[in-house]
């Protein structure tokens, strides 16, 4: 057993980098993590309690343990015919010691977070990057973000590693970034019947869903509380060049026109919105996609 | 869309396919968002000129007043948004005319979830 004792973010966002560069598909598929939350706990966990513990799995290929800065503790593993007692270990392990201070706060399974490396390597380097502090929902330090080149490059390359997935969907998966929840619900009201939906109140929660999730579609509104929506249009076609962002906003000045299109804003749904105008949206990017195709 | 009411329901319904619980979350959420954006507002209407959080905040309530149907909340938040070097008398002015209109449309949501608990 591997314990990196101390700032096991940088460690572990290092590994994740050079096993992307290493290879994609299978080799990826194999290695699991599962974040412990004990930041939200405030209570640490005791390196020797480890040793003991976890006799059975110490000597497993590619088990690791980082200790975050944070408090968090990730568990990581490799596939084989044991993953399975793995987990349990670990749970039943945070069950004996924990389970009555974690229950006082959050729900039991609420306190673990499964990355397996291949589906969402995407949401486990933006979890380092947040405990790094590189990365955090503050726009100011969003803004520096956008500054960053090696970080827009990393985000860049998960999508790259990701993208896959969108060839295998039948209908687009949605993300909307908008901060009023009355909006958000509107649009909910007609997309997330048959639509998978992800909502960001946003930029920085945007940001981190999109490398996250990989959406189709971005619905997003220009006035958000931490960058505007042009500026996260303008990160977003940094990252992903196939971005597909539809603005869906109040803002009708002749130069929020102007900056969407130089930001290559696919769309643009003004307020009040109408169904009409949201299905002519979704209509006009399947043409798109099935163009792509052929 | 007529203007002419103070909240026409027509748009919001081809949404809410008339669930009244949907209704009455996006009501509520209304209600509590456009009172604290006019919350913010009144401090800074006192100060010349615009600025950004004034203009944010106009903005907003412009978004969701149009999204309800409050036609002429969102046209008079649209006139507050494009404030730029007006003095504070005028926008002491606007945003009174604001906070009427807004009573009047929070009236309206409150008559229509009455009559809903009358049917």
């Amino acid at each position: 057993m591997d314990i990196v004792e101390d700032n096991g973010e940088d460690m572990l966002y290092a590994s994740l980098v050079v096993l992307q560069n290493q290879g994609t598909g299978k080799a990826l598929e194999n290695h699991n993590f599962l974040q412990c939350r004990f930041f939200q706990l405030n209570m640490k966990l005791e390196h020797d309690l480890l040793g003991v513990h976890f006799q059975s799995i110490t000597s497993s290929e590619g088990f690791k343990v980082y200790f975050c800065s944070d408090g968090d503790v990730i568990f990581q593993w490799i596939d084989g015919q044991d993953d399975s007692d793995h987990k349990n270990t670990i749970i039943n392990f945070i069950s004996e010691r924990f389970r009555k201070d974690i229950e006082a706060i959050m729900p039991f399974e609420d306190f673990f977070a499964e990355y397996n490396i291949f589906d969402n390597i995407g949401a486990l380097k933006a979890e380092c990057l947040k405990k790094q502090g590189k990365i955090t929902k503050n726009g100011r330090e969003l803004t520096r973000c956008l500054e960053n080149d090696r970080l827009v490059s990393t985000f860049s390359s998960t999508i790259q590693l990701i993208s896959m997935q969108r060839t295998m969907r039948v209908k687009p998966h949605i993300l909307i970034v908008e901060d009023q929840a009355f909006s958000q619900q509107m649009l909910l009201s007609v997309l997330e019947p048959e639509h998978t939906c992800h909502v960001a109140s946003s930029a920085g929660e945007g940001v981190l869903l999109y490398i996250e999730k990989c959406p189709d579609i971005v619905f997003l509104d220009i006035g958000l509380p931490d960058i505007s929506g042009h500026s996260f249009a303008k990160l977003l076609k940094a990252i992903d060049p196939n971005v597909y962002v539809v603005l869906v906003t109040a803002k009708n000045f002749a130069s929020d026109v102007q900056t969407a299109k130089e930001n290559d804003v696919k769309g643009y749904i003004p307020k009040p919105f109408t169904k009409d105008a949201i299905f002519e949206t979704l209509d006009k990017f399947n043409q798109n996609k099935r163009k792509r195709a052929s | 869309m007529s203007s002419d009411l103070v909240v026409d329901l027509t748009n919001l319904r081809e949404f809410s396919q008339e669930r009244r619980d949907f209704e009455k979350f996006l009501f509520d959420e209304f209600i509590r968002s456009s009172t604290e954006l006019i919350k913010v507002l009144q401090p800074l209407a006192l100060k010349n000129g615009g600025c950004k959080e004034w203009c944010d905040n106009a903005h907003a309530l412009k978004g969701i007043s149009y999204n309800l149907g409050a036609m002429t909340l969102g046209e008079m938040s649209r006139t507050a948004e494009g404030v730029t070097s007006e003095t504070a008398d005028y926008k002491k002015d606007l945003l009174d005319s604001i906070m009427r209109e807004h009573q009047q449309v929070l009236a309206f949501l409150d008559a229509e979830m009455t009559s809903w608990n009358v049917d």
